[in-house]
């Protein structure tokens, strides 16, 4: 509430305007959009309609919510940042895979780092049934293959108890 | 699914897949990766690992002995020897237990594994115990030349090089527990142009400490009684006209006091030391020079934006207003200070309230236990209570915007204390935006006394109307 409040006074911020693949265009303004390299760079070049082949409206959508509230960003609002991200991981892993590859393609860092923790945080000591099953990782190898591929790093997979629960 | 015809996850570009591997908790979660499908087989081995090898059981638990130190070294081996085919390892992290001769040929190749196979840009070798002053591993002279290493942490390991030191890329180094030869800490920063942060925890032999590196920023100083033992109290003269951050903690009773000599560039200090004049007999005689030697430290850092002082600084600055000292102006927009506000310490808050008046941010952190000896000590409650009968609360807090009362614990109303300062800084912060009192409070039943305080402090005027405040527990 804050942040649209003196934004709308002031009125005099440069705005620009994103184009998502399926044609739908957001406008926002520079001081938000220029957390992502990408489009920085382009605004230095002078664009002001930019174009996004690769990220569809949907996650597009994502993407501004995110950027509009870290540009709010300050020394006291830590913790509501903090319970915003919480949140913004909680989609299922089909949007958070669309979101990483198009922040990935954007170059919002911050973004990046956080998608890329909260899917290894699902990893992090899930038995490999489990880790196959929560993100639907298709397994190519035969039985045989799978053997070996265990037998030549069997020290890593040995002791400690690995969690089989899906959640 | 055909075969190669990967899912969602598995035919994200590969950087993306190498990114979320590196952020796994540790290096054998990412080599047990290999097994999800043929695409994650060779993966692992483009990832730049951490080795962590934390000593397994409680450092200091009595029923270690040479069988399980022994065990501990050989698994850090093996597990060495399988991530040998990676491609980066990044970071290497040794825990020996405590040194012993028959350690060394194992930690040499530690040493050597980090140094010239590996190339890690961190490492760690820290021992825990310390037998003797003289007994301890020597870091060996081929490390003292390298390129690779930026951070690195060494623990009780003797350091002596015996030529130059050329550590080319070190941004950041922590040395602990030794006592240093002559000359060896000139040699070390000589040969580490590109260092930004140091850290010397319980180091002693250092007289004198020069930085005249531009790049070196942060300096961070622990000092505590240690074996390390020295034979008289000395001085360490610090100059260190670039660096930005400074850090001082510890007691400094019998062995080293500080002596900030040029310390012009800083921007943060932080000051939570505790000095004990053991060797004077009066008591009155060592509370003066006490008070004598905070007042220095604090001329030494009036300059700074941000300042944390620890309890014993505290106190020292509450018998300094007893004593009528009039505090000189600063220039300090964040202050931390450690204290429970109990009544004792209400002088030393007041007393530089009135000359803070860039303040922009107080923080409060109540997490003090230690007790107010010097005090009470020192101050008899008939001059105690003067002060509060004749003291003028009176300051102009201007730019005060932000307060904030941490890890509060204890009952609130009726806290003597606590609630008339609240009242007094809503009433005279005119340009407050947030008070914040957080209570450390753990277990299931919130006291009834903090839900009807929350309620209470909703209704003390305020001068800010912007000011939010907020009670949370």
């Amino acid at each position: 509430m804050a942040s649209s409040s003196s934004s709308s006074k002031t009125g005099l911020k440069k705005m620009l305007t994103l184009k998502s693949s399926d044609g739908d265009e957001f406008e926002l303004e520079e001081s938000i959009v220029i957390q992502c390299q990408t489009i920085k760079h382009m605004v230095e070049d002078g664009f002001s309609l930019i174009p996004l082949q690769n990220v569809d409206t949907k996650t597009l959508t994502k993407i501004i919510e995110y950027m509009k509230k870290h540009a709010e960003k300050t020394e006291s609002n830590k913790e509501e940042i903090k319970n915003f991200n919480k949140e913004f991981v909680k989609g299922s892993f089909d949007d958070q895979f669309e979101l990483v590859s198009a922040a990935n393609y954007l170059h919002i860092n911050g973004l990046m780092d956080l998608l890329c923790q909260s899917i290894a945080d699902r990893i992090n000591n899930k038995s490999v049934r489990a880790v196959r099953e929560i993100f639907n990782i298709s397994n190519d190898y035969t039985p045989d293959e799978e053997e070996k591929v265990r037998d030549e790093h069997k020290w890593a997979h040995e002791g400690g108890e690995f969690d089989e629960s899906l959640d | 699914m055909a075969k190669g015809d990967g899912d969602r996850f598995t035919n994200l570009p590969e950087p993306l897949l190498l990114h979320i591997l590196s952020m796994l908790r540790n290096s054998t979660e990412v080599v047990r990766t290999s097994i999800l499908s043929e695409r994650w087989r060779y993966l692992w081995k483009s990832v730049p690992l951490s080795l962590d090898f934390p000593f397994p059981q409680y450092p200091y638990d009595v029923n270690i002995n040479t069988k399980k130190v022994l065990a501990y070294i050989a698994s850090t081996n093996r597990e060495l020897h399988y991530f040998r085919s990676c491609e980066k390892i990044k970071a290497f992290r040794v825990f020996p237990y405590k040194y012993r001769d028959y350690l060394t040929k194992d930690v040499d190749f530690w040493v050597h594994f980090a140094t010239k196979i590996a190339g890690v840009e961190e490492f760690t070798l820290q021992f825990y115990w310390m037998c003797f002053p003289d007994y301890a591993y020597k870091f060996p002279q081929f490390a003292y030349r390298n390129t690779s290493l930026r951070n690195l942490v060494l623990g009780n390991c003797q350091l002596n090089p015996t030529g130059s030191v050329s550590w080319s890329s070190l941004v950041s180094l922590s040395i602990g527990d030794v006592a240093l030869p002559e000359g060896v800490m000139e040699k070390v920063l000589l040969g580490s142009p590109n260092l930004e942060c140091l850290e010397l925890d319980k180091v002693g032999g250092i007289r004198r400490l020069e930085i005249s590196s531009v790049k070196l920023r942060k300096l961070i100083i622990t000092n505590y009684e240690t074996e390390v033992a020295e034979e008289v109290v000395y001085w360490l003269e610090i100059f260190a006209p670039y660096v930005r951050h400074l850090e001082l903690s510890g007691l400094c009773s019998d062995e080293i006091r500080f002596q900030l000599r040029n310390v012009a560039s800083l921007v943060t200090a932080v000051l939570s030391l505790s000095v004990d004049f053991h060797e004077l007999e009066d008591e009155k005689d060592k509370l003066e020079k006490e008070c004598r030697y905070f007042q220095e430290l604090l001329h030494c850092v009036s300059h700074v934006e941000n300042l944390e002082l620890g309890p014993w600084c505290f106190e020292c600055l509450s018998i300094l207003e007893l004593q009528g000292w009039v505090f000189p102006p600063s220039s300090w927009k964040f202050l931390k200070l450690n204290t429970a506000l109990v009544l004792l310490d209400f002088p030393g808050i007041w007393s530089f309230l009135p000359s803070s008046q860039d303040l922009q941010t107080l923080v409060i952190d109540w997490n003090n236990h230690k007790p107010r000896d010097l005090l009470s000590r020192y101050t008899n409650k008939d001059e105690r209570s003067k002060w509060f009968k004749t003291h003028k609360f009176n300051c102009s807090l201007l730019h005060l915007k932000t307060i904030k009362v941490i890890n509060f614990d204890g009952p609130l109303s009726g806290n003597k204390s606590v609630v008339p300062l609240v009242k007094y800084l809503l009433k005279n912060a005119t340009v407050l935006e947030k008070f914040v009192i957080a209570a450390k409070f753990e277990g299931r039943d919130v006291p009834k006394d903090y839900v009807k305080m929350a309620q209470e402090f909703q209704s003390f005027p305020r001068s800010s109307p912007h000011a939010s405040v907020v009670f949370s527990y």
